[in-house]
């Protein structure tokens, strides 16, 4: 009894003991080292006591504990791990700084959250920084961040030349790409090669293609959330690099130390310069005509963040591009009575411009973020055509010209309020509502003809009336942890949209979990239903004059996605990650051009022309392998997918390959860091070729026989003949695939830095198929026929790029500062 | 500095070599995408008349031969799954080859008929379609072009009576007979010939015929089984110069293979508004194992004197 005693009273001391442990709170921002820029949702992770802390989007993390001493692994995505020892006795407040990985011993690409431990991993969360970009093949000297978001599991290129990226068999305008919350409708410069982001602007890219956080709206695939660089706190620097057809400037530096920096770069195009000449010599030289092609483009990007104090933030930025493609052909005919001279020229000009305005506050437990964004998409493709006859006998000289002038535009402001609300280490909110407000200029035609003397003859203009469509979307999302096994996630978003006179409703459930066997290895799945208020009309051509972006109405719904996926990742701890997805998709009022129509005509109302009860589906598994460390890092990836769809005016009614379904795809990037200056880089892609429509037989109608009976003898070739096509996209064209390596050579001066890239992409010169167009021949026997052929854009195509890098150090301290 | 000057020299001069070497066009072929060969059914009939039926064999988009007809095929024919007969073939023009499988047997109304044809490489194709009874109605003339305003609108009004047993389909088609002048060049006489004017596209609220065909086709769809009163307008023709002209009133009720490869080849014409760069589309017929089409119509006429 006494002894029963004794245990009961020291088992009671113990759980008071326990329960008076006193505690307190750790707190502080992690910070970049140099930049002293904060570093968003970095970890700190106690393996010994199993506690994992995240930062928030600002960097800065606060959470109560037992006093005792903590030893935290700090990491984040592009920063080198560091390791810190926490004696917690009293609150405390820390300033953590994270250094660069400036020596790339990484492939700074991670198929899970942030971490490179699988403890925090989201599905289907790709996570990009512009440094994992660096030592990738460029291409005509230029490396581009879409470039590596194409070698990531799930997400394909449709094929050369074509503008956007495919997801998980989605379409180019399901994937919502944000620059710092600001949507860019069009990402693609030189037909896809290069995307309208420098590195210089990008600090880091996050994509989501599975669980799509309920912040973000209005696409049915995935999110391309880009994070902009608004600059370095502490030093200025800069760099001007020069390639085979673009040259950059950037500079970054604090206009006030510690507290506001800014970023601004402008690249510009200068391949019109020798495409110019190039293509006047060739175009003379295949068709006798004289001819020309010039291409020209910029981009500019501004970006500034000043923090007030430790709870508010402000920040902006700005960007602007612009495409410029010129086209003229000059055809004289000669015949016995006259002179005629066609010219053709052809002006396609597209301009993107966004700009956020982004106020960040902190508000006891609740981190408050407000974006105002505004978004403009243009298009405006020009064509004057003038016919010049002089007729000999009469000495009369005749000259008519027409110009067609079309412009398309999207125009979107946006404010979006968001909440990160951490209640306790296993219950986390994040909830707000956004708006926004968009205006379409659907078509917009403009068509004159002048005379001899120049004066109007005919002019005409057509308008379709401009749509407004607003969208408005409250969310929330519960995360709960238990005991670091265990992640689930639960969201909804309640999104409302009206256009002309219509709106809709819908109830968007996602939910996500993910549970951690063991150390390292993380098994996920998750729901998601999205919604799609606007589509883009785009055609087989490849000529982007055809994109236009329209939105949903009364007569064409939105479009619906549910997409159901799941996995599981292993980490290594020496680096190696190795992962397995699979997925299903289906979706619903999909849109395309009524039969018959392949580009919007001038004369019918818009909504007449397009046909909005497509269904999809589509589902594949993804394989992805890297390794992370050391000298030589590697990483591959493969999909399985299918994708189909159905419409009851197409095919018959009876469902279709989509165009980009590609059974399989592959890339295989592996990098060597040789010694202090040489790095090498090898990237292989592949990817079964895209699908197309072809005639699989022909044969005789009634017609045909009836003029056989007329002409009372054998008919040659073709005439009156029936085509089959057997049904829609039935022919796959070969499979598109491409070597590309690079060399970055690296020499450092005391504040100057060299770097020369010598890259060649399409090493073994593949002919990839750009656009496939039908062309007369005739055969040994003289009969006519129409042959295809096939054309591509890009051969082997070596080249050099050039970067100066400085950097401006103060050695004193800045008098003010004492 | 100048040796890096050297090298990039020679690099940019070997690209800007090398690039007007390289082709970027290739033609491609498509062999992996062809279908078998087929043989193709070319027949459309009537009641009261023999079935004449022409078979060629189809061919690859790539092949630019003449069309091959077939003449050894065992065509063998079945009215209401009773077999009637093989169907002899017969030469028209022996330098192409065309000629025709003909039935010795008159066709019937309100009948199905099926043909079986094997061939010795191509296999076995076959194809049925009902033909249904020659439609009674009757057609009145309201208003016509004349001699005083020869551009008037034709208004004409037909009645009939819609069978509620079936899905019928019927095609609406308006044409001229004309006694027209022809002038012996060396005489000077005059004479008049027979001749037709055909084309004459005839459009109704109920049976639009936005695309101006010469036949207009519609369902009973909104009149099954009614007694049914329909007005049709037309371009009304009128010369005095025609000694005589008739106006021919056709009304005639399809198979539904009629209707549908009628309307599936028109459908490009309805809906074509890119003048030509329509979506590839296949025409689907009742041929199984082949190309083609067999297909049934009944149809009748009512001539109304216009001078």
């Amino acid at each position: 009894m006494k002894n029963a005693c004794i245990l009961w009273i020291l088992f009671f001391a113990v759980i008071t003991a326990g329960y008076s442990q006193n505690s307190y709170v750790i707190k502080g921002k992690i910070t970049e080292q140099k930049t002293r820029e904060l570093i968003s949702f970095a970890n700190l992770y106690d393996s010994a006591q199993n506690i994992h802390l995240v930062a928030d989007s600002n960097g800065y993390f606060e959470m109560k504990l037992n006093a005792g001493t903590y030893n935290f692994e700090i990491s984040s995505v592009g920063y080198q791990t560091i390791y810190k020892n926490i004696d917690l006795t009293k609150d405390i407040d820390l300033k953590i700084e994270l250094r660069q990985d400036v020596a790339l011993d990484e492939i700074i690409v991670t198929t899970d959250k942030i971490n490179k431990t699988a403890q925090n991993n989201a599905a289907g969360l790709t996570t990009l920084s512009s440094m994992s970009v660096e030592r990738l093949p460029a291409f005509l000297g230029e490396k581009d961040i879409m470039k590596a978001v194409l070698l990531t599991p799930g997400i394909q290129s449709g094929q050369e030349g074509a503008r956007g990226i495919f997801v998980r068999g989605g379409s180019p305008d399901q994937n919502l790409v944000l620059f710092h919350h600001a949507p860019i409708y069009n990402v693609a410069h030189i037909y896809n090669f290069l995307s309208v982001f420098t590195l210089e602007s990008v600090s880091k890219m996050d994509i989501h293609k599975s669980y799509i956080p309920v912040q973000f709206g209005g696409r049915l695939s995935s999110v391309l959330d880009i994070e902009p660089n608004f600059g370095n706190t502490q030093t200025w620097k800069g760099d001007y690099s020069i390639s085979f057809i673009t040259q950059k400037f950037h500079i970054e530096g604090p206009l006030k130390k510690d507290r506001t920096s800014f970023n601004f770069s402008l690249r510009d195009c200068h391949a019109g310069l020798f495409l110019y000449p190039l293509s006047k010599k060739q175009y003379k030289s295949a068709s006798g005509n004289e001819g020309s092609i010039a291409y020209y483009f910029y981009d500019m990007n501004m970006a500034i963040k000043h923090q007030v104090n430790e709870k508010n933030t402000f920040s902006w930025s700005f960007y602007l591009g612009q495409d410029f493609y010129n086209f003229s052909e000059l055809k004289v005919v000669n015949t016995f009575k006259k002179t005629e001279r066609r010219s053709t020229d052809k002006r396609i000009k597209w301009m993107n411009a966004a700009n956020t305005f982004e106020w960040n506050t902190k508000f006891k437990k609740l981190n408050i973020s407000n974006y105002y964004n505004f978004s403009w998409y243009q298009l405006t493709p020009k064509q004057f055509l003038s016919v010049d006859e002089t007729k000999f006998n009469s000495r009369v000289r005749t000259s008519t010209s027409t110009d067609y002038y079309t412009r398309s535009r999207i125009m979107e402001n946006g404010w979006q309020t968001n909440i990160e609300h951490i209640i306790n280490k296993q219950h986390q909110l994040n909830y707000g509502i956004k708006f926004s407000d968009r205006n379409f200029l659907i078509n917009k035609v403009n068509y004159s003809i002048k005379d001899t003397l120049g004066n109007v003859v005919d002019k005409k203009e057509f308008k379709n009336p401009t749509v407004n469509a607003i969208d408005f979307y409250a969310y929330a999302d519960y995360l709960f942890s238990w005991k670091e096994k265990l992640e689930l996630k639960l969201g909804l978003q309640l999104f409302t949209y009206a256009a002309a006179k219509k709106t809709f409703f819908y109830a968007l459930p996602r939910a996500e979990i993910i549970y951690h066997p063991v150390k390292g290895m993380s098994m996920r799945a998750s729901a998601g239903y999205t919604v799609q208020p606007l589509h883009l009309l785009t055609n087989n051509t490849g000529d982007i004059q055809n994109d236009v972006w329209v939105p949903a109405t009364k007569n064409i719904a939105p479009e619906t996605a549910w997409q159901f996926s799941g996995g599981m990742q292993y980490d290594h701890p020496k680096g190696y990650t190795i992962s397995l997805d699979g997925y299903y998709k289906t979706m619903n009022h999909l849109t395309d051009y009524k039969y018959g129509i392949t580009y919007l005509v001038d004369k019918i109302p818009w909504e007449k022309q397009m046909i909005n009860t497509g269904k999809g589906e589509a589902y594949g598994m993804e394989f992805f392998f890297a390794k992370t460390k050391g000298q030589f890092t590697a990483w591959c990836k493969y999909n399985l997918s299918w994708s189909t769809r159905q419409f009851p005016e197409l095919n018959q009614g009876k469902p279709f390959f989509y165009k980009y379904d590609r059974r399989h795809d592959i890339s295989i990037v592996l990098q060597y860091k040789m010694k202090k200056h040489f790095d090498f880089s090898v990237a292989w892609t592949y990817g079964t070729g895209w699908r197309m429509t072809t005639p699989t037989a022909s044969y005789a109608s009634d017609y045909t026989i009836y003029t056989y009976d007329q002409a009372n003898e054998p008919l040659l070739g073709t005439q009156n003949m029936i085509t089959d096509w057997n049904e829609k996209n039935n022919y796959v064209l070969p499979a598109y695939h491409h070597l590309d390596i690079g060399m970055n050579y690296t020499k450092q001066a005391k504040r100057v830095q060299h770097q020369l890239n010598v890259s060649v992409y399409n090493v073994y010169n593949n002919f990839n198929i750009f656009t496939v167009y039908q062309d007369g021949s005739t055969d040994m026997n003289g009969n006519k026929y129409q042959k295809y052929t096939k054309l591509s854009l890009f051969p082997v195509m070596p080249s050099i790029g050039y970067t100066v890098k400085f950097e401006i150090k103060k050695d004193k301290t800045n008098p003010q500062e004492k | 500095m100048m040796v890096a000057t050297k090298y990039k020299a020679i690099l940019y001069i070997s690209i800007w070599c090398l690039l007007p070497v390289i082709s970027c066009q290739k033609e491609i072929k498509f062999n992996s995408a062809y279908a078998p060969i087929k043989q193709v059914i070319n027949c459309n009939f009537s009641p009261e008349s023999n079935l004449y039926v022409n078979i060629s064999k189809s061919k690859q988009p790539s092949d630019f031969n003449s069309i091959e007809f077939l003449n050894n095929c065992k065509v063998d024919l079945y009215e209401d799954g009773v077999f009637i007969e093989t169907m002899p073939y017969t030469v028209s023009d022996t330098l192409s080859g065309l000629g025709w499988y003909i039935s010795r047997y008159k066709l019937k109304q309100a009948k199905t008929y099926k043909i079986i044809s094997a061939h010795p490489e191509l296999g076995v194709a076959a194809a049925e379609e009902y033909l249904p009874y020659r439609p009674f109605f009757t057609a009145n003339l309201f208003q016509h072009a004349d001699s005083v305003n020869d551009s008037k609108t034709g208004i004409i009004t037909i009645t009939f009576n819609d069978s509620a047993l079936f899905k019928d389909y019927y095609y609406f088609s308006v044409y001229y007979r004309i006694l027209k002048p022809v002038v012996n060049p060396t005489t000077g006489d005059t004479t008049y010939k027979t001749d037709y004017i055909f084309n004459i596209p005839a459009t109704s609220t109920e049976a639009p015929n936005p695309i101006n065909y010469s036949r207009t086709l519609f369902s009973d769809n909104n009149f099954d089984g009614q007694n049914k009163t329909m007005t049709f307008t037309f371009q009304s023709k009128y010369s005095v110069v025609n000694k005589k002209i008739d106006l021919i009133v056709e009304f005639a009720a399809l198979g539904f293979n009629f209707y549908d490869w009628t309307m599936q080849q028109l459908k490009p014409a309805y809906s074509n508004l890119n003048e030509g760069q329509e979506e590839p589309s296949n025409l689907i017929s009742n041929i199984q194992n082949g190309y083609g089409h067999f297909s049934a119509y009944s149809s009748r006429t009512v001539d109304i004197k216009i001078r």
